[in-house]
């Protein structure tokens, strides 16, 4: 087998590629497995590919870490990904199956030294079936959030959940591999809980089937927890380290009739955590943002503070198909405002004539929303902890802003604000919550990562500034999620961007996942890096 | 490289993919990237192009031929931008499209500009490097080749230009010029010949140019930016005693209002296309159908009179004042349309490509059960009859003018 092993050759400092005659040889194969137009290993392709969403910039694929993926391939059918995954094992290559390419801890990019086959899952959309008594449907994981959801209203359901950030073009698959967090979680749970069954190629080519598809009698009957162990939770939020999976079956639920939008002021900030502690507890509410003054970068809260006083905001909306169960919900979230002393802000009427809401159902921004706000470089530190836990949270990482302020760049031009941050509460589902800071940094023209796109001169005075600024922000970005871990927060996925986070996992709790990973995948082909499994800790940090 | 100039913008792209595919129907978006759609690898999309302009700037890919056979499949719709529009789909989803349109107009004043990514003026830049690097598909050479020869895209003699006018007795000089354009003169004369009509029940006298040539549109979209100056700079040079210019293809209007000015400064004259003339007089009754026109039609938004200029009301103003005219909306519709591959010189540098765009949304015209497709773009017209031809299907398409035209007798 070493004669067949792939050598990875360095041809320049960015692209790694496979040698020549194994390269020619799985090209071949591979086109054998779905056909010669949906295999490609040109350039224009491969760095096509070499992107993920810029809202976590220091994964970006030129720098010291990461790599063009070797070839792109799409796959239609289960058995074709079972083919491709058998050829990868032969060939010893890596595999990452990609969705959206939203991910934006390099999850779906290849480390340097290890290249590897990109697989693009987005042909494979299709709805399958719906279970009956409409409860469930199944799907191919390519389908993306906006477009499951669209055949779903057909039907008068729902998934509830909506998808990240109002990304509609994110795929489902991706989403759960990856646990991404979703709008609308608050009511109806994080995706990777609505998930009921699954189908996956594991690492060795073969095609499992979870939950109650694991009877071969069963066929059209979704349900998670039956026939042993939860088998489809190894799979959820593993970051395709384990198997590709081709096949999700999840909840569905009566397309929502009713719907009402509420905001809140709250002179207490601890009045604001507890109304919002109290209401998602109790799964009032669809979903909810907070914006506190005590995590808003000065010039905004100097902003909000003029606009609204000296208060914390809170958004939320109501959605309900019962409409007396509805009308009690709305009830019940005024009455809990009232006893948190929280401050009727009258937009209800406002938005209920517009026919919308402010948070729930609309699509949040188009892409130039993001580079129009915080520029073209930020980095999120998405994360959950306890709803009671976050004013903590943002009080210390305010103190890690503070020593690191001359990281920030960017900024949040619209509003005049030079640098950017902000550490918005959007409730998670149950009883967590979101601490996001953006630490922008104005790198990418300034010639940073050797690149040259400006007409900065590489090791100009400018290039040595940008490039300082950019390890600063780097150092920011690292320190405060050394604050996070130590204060009861977690990431809800670490992709290959955070060794520092595997770090500070328990010891036992690492050799288990190493030893599913091991029996799974002996030739760690399986999107090498991801949860740092798979990859020698110098592989990691893409020094091979 | 001519991207240089747009790196900035390469930079501020989030690569979020949304303007690949998604759908929001609150938005009025079902799918994006029609070459996506078709293509599937995403190398196709705007997001792809970005990417591709990032790396070309960066310096880890070159141009060539492989890189051109991408670039130039776009369609320049437009709906890649539309997606993009910062809070723009927001907007829509809270107060329709009326809201989004206006969006820039309200918060201009209050000095905040939410662009989106220029994703399309990115790709046309990589499009004009590759041009003048020899690499655009033969299509387009042969495009050029014949604008080139003749001053108009189909290679026809300059001679027959005004063939379409003979016996309308217009007028031989007049402030306000009927720019036909090439696919009206040479391909869609019974459109010109409409326009003609209607413009004079109005009231509106107008003339011809004697030697008009080509807008440049397609060649300002497939990056030969030298050879569309020089059709323009003809066209303008004619043009220097108009007051006002009236369109009928959407390109050349587009083209009229937004590539002529990037080299000549703003127009001296006032730009139009044809449906706001028209609706502007039915507006204040200068217009006035007495005809029935009895049937169920949907509308075909040119991606240039659309997302090109925000002009979405005014040919639906027109057809909605037609008696006996049902207009049933395709949907995605307006914003959100679905390009029907006419776009971009698709038709020249991958005929093939092209077709296969407009049976593609032939599901979305039969599904509203019209036997009549409108649309105000006589290039879209000759293309949509391309495609029913080709798909055996008898779907009869017509320009809204014609459309005016039977309502008013003629």
């Amino acid at each position: 087998m070493k004669s067949e092993r792939i050598k990875s050759i360095n041809k320049s400092e960015t692209e790694v590629r496979m040698d020549t005659v194994a390269s020619e040889s799985l090209l071949n194969e591979l086109q054998g497995v779905v056909g010669a137009a949906f295999v490609r290993a040109d350039d224009v392709t491969r760095f096509t590919y070499a992107i993920e969403d810029f809202g976590g910039s220091f994964f970006y694929p030129l720098n010291d870490r990461y790599t063009a993926p070797d070839m792109v391939v799409i796959p239609h059918t289960t058995e074709e990904v079972s083919g491709i995954v058998k050829l990868a094992n032969k060939y010893k290559i890596p595999i990452i199956a990609r969705g959206g390419g939203h991910d934006m801890t390099g999850a779906c990019t290849p480390l340097k030294g290890k290249g590897g086959i990109i697989l693009d899952m987005t042909s494979m959309n299709k709805v399958l079936d719906y279970q009956q008594g409409m409860n469930a449907v199944h799907f191919q994981p390519g389908i993306r959030w906006g477009d499951l959801e669209h055949q779903l209203n057909e039907k008068g359901l729902t998934l509830g959940i909506l998808g990240p950030h109002g990304l509609h073009g994110a795929t489902l698959g991706a989403g759960v591999a990856h646990n991404c967090f979703s709008i609308n979680a608050p009511k109806y749970g994080w995706p990777v809980q609505n998930v009921l069954t699954l189908q996956v190629v594991l690492p060795s080519g073969e095609v499992i089937e979870t939950g109650s598809l694991a009877n071969k009698d069963c066929k059209t009957w979704y349900f998670r927890c039956c026939n042993g162990p939860d088998m489809a939770g190894i799979f959820l939020g593993s970051g395709g380290a384990f198997g590709v999976i081709t096949e999700i079956a999840m909840k569905t639920y009566p397309k929502p009739t009713e719907s009402s939008t509420l905001a809140y002021a709250f002179k207490n900030i601890d009045d604001y955590l507890e109304f919002v502690h109290q209401v998602g507890w109790q799964q009032f509410v669809t979903e909810l943002w907070g914006m506190a003054l005590i995590g808003l970068h000065p010039k905004l809260r100097a902003m909000f503070i003029s606009m609204f006083g000296q208060k914390d905001l809170v958004f939320l909306t109501i959605d309900g198909h019962e409409k007396g169960v509805f009308k009690a919900q709305v009830k019940a979230v005024k009455r809990i405002a009232r006893e948190n002393r929280g401050e009727l802000i009258p937009i209800e009427g406002l938005m209920h004539a517009m026919g919308g809401s402010v948070i729930d159902k609309v699509e949040f921004a188009g892409g130039g929303y993001y580079g129009a706000m915080a520029g073209p470089n930020d980095n999120c530190t998405c994360s959950v902890t306890p709803v009671l836990n976050w004013k903590k949270v943002v009080t210390q990482g305010m103190k890690v802003i503070d020593q690191n302020m001359d990281a920030l760049g960017g900024g949040f031009h619209m509003m005049g604000a030079d640098k950017f941050y902000i550490f918005p509460l959007l409730l998670g589902g149950g009883n967590s919550c979101q601490s996001v800071v953006s630490t922008t940094v104005d790198y990418c023209c300034g010639g940073a990562n050797g690149t040259k796109a400006c007409e900065t001169p590489i090791d100009s005075d400018k290039d040595r500034e940008a490039k300082f600024n950019l390890k600063r922000a780097k150092e920011l970005y690292s320190d405060m999620w050394e604050m996070y871990v130590e204060n009861t927060v977690a990431p809800y996925r670490i992709g290959k961007e955070n060794p520092s986070l595997i770090r500070r996992l328990k010891p036992e709790y690492y050799a288990f996942l190493k030893l599913i990973k091991q029996a799974l995948d002996p030739n760690n082909i399986m999107n090498p890096g991801v949860i740092g499994l798979g990859v020698t800790d110098q592989e990691a940090k893409g020094l091979v | 490289m001519r991207l240089e100039i747009l790196k900035e913008d390469v930079w501020q792209c989030n690569h979020c993919s949304m303007c690949s595919e998604m759908v929001c129907d609150q938005a009025g978006f079902y799918k994006v990237c029609p070459v996506y759609q078709l293509m599937e690898f995403e190398n196709y999309t705007a997001r792809g192009h970005n990417t591709i302009a990032l790396y070309l700037l960066e310096g880890s890919l070159n141009y060539n031929r492989e890189l051109a056979e991408v670039i130039f499949k776009c369609t320049t719709c437009k709906l890649c931008e539309e997606v993009c529009k910062p809070m723009g789909n927001a907007v829509a989803g809270l107060g329709g499209y009326g809201l989004k349109s206006i969006m820039d107009a309200v918060i201009k004043p209050m000095q905040i500009e939410m662009k989106p990514i220029p994703s399309v003026a990115i790709m046309e830049a990589m499009r004009t490097d590759c041009v003048e690097q020899g690499l655009e598909p033969d299509g387009l050479k042969e495009l050029a080749a014949r604008v080139t020869a003749s001053g108009n895209i189909y290679g026809k003699p300059a001679a027959d230009r005004l063939q379409w006018a003979a016996g309308l007795n217009l007028a031989s000089q007049a402030p306000t010029i009927l720019f036909a354009g090439d696919t009206a003169a040479y391909e869609a004369p019974e459109v010109a010949q409409a326009a003609a009509r209607v413009l004079q029940r109005i009231g509106i006298s107008f003339s011809l140019l004697s030697d008009e040539r080509a807008s440049g549109a397609v060649l300002f979209r497939t990056g030969n930016i030298v050879l569309g100056e020089k059709m323009a700079r003809h066209n303008l040079d004619l043009l220097k005693s108009a007051l006002e210019v009236i369109c009928l293809s959407a390109g050349d209007y587009y083209s009229l209002s937004t590539d002529w000015p990037k080299f000549a400064g703003s127009m001296p004259f006032k730009v139009n296309h044809i449906s706001m003339v028209l609706a502007d007089a039915i507006k204040d009754k200068r217009l006035r159908f007495s005809k029935n026109v009895p049937v169920n039609a949907t509308y075909e938004d040119p991606c240039y009179l659309g997302r090109g200029m925000n002009q979405y009301a005014d040919p639906r103003i027109v057809l909605k004042a037609i008696p006996g005219l049902t207009l049933t909306e395709m949907y995605p519709t307006a914003h959100g349309a679905w390009c029907c591959g006419n776009c971009g010189g698709i038709p020249d540098s991958d005929p093939e490509l092209s077709i296969k765009l407009g049976v593609r949304k032939l599901s979305l015209i039969e599904a509203t059960r019209a036997s009549l497709v409108a649309t105000s773009c006589p290039e879209v017209k000759v293309h949509l009859k391309k495609v029913f031809a080709h798909a055996r299907k008898t779907v009869e398409v017509k320009d809204i003018v014609e459309l005016a035209a039977q309502a008013i007798g003629e």
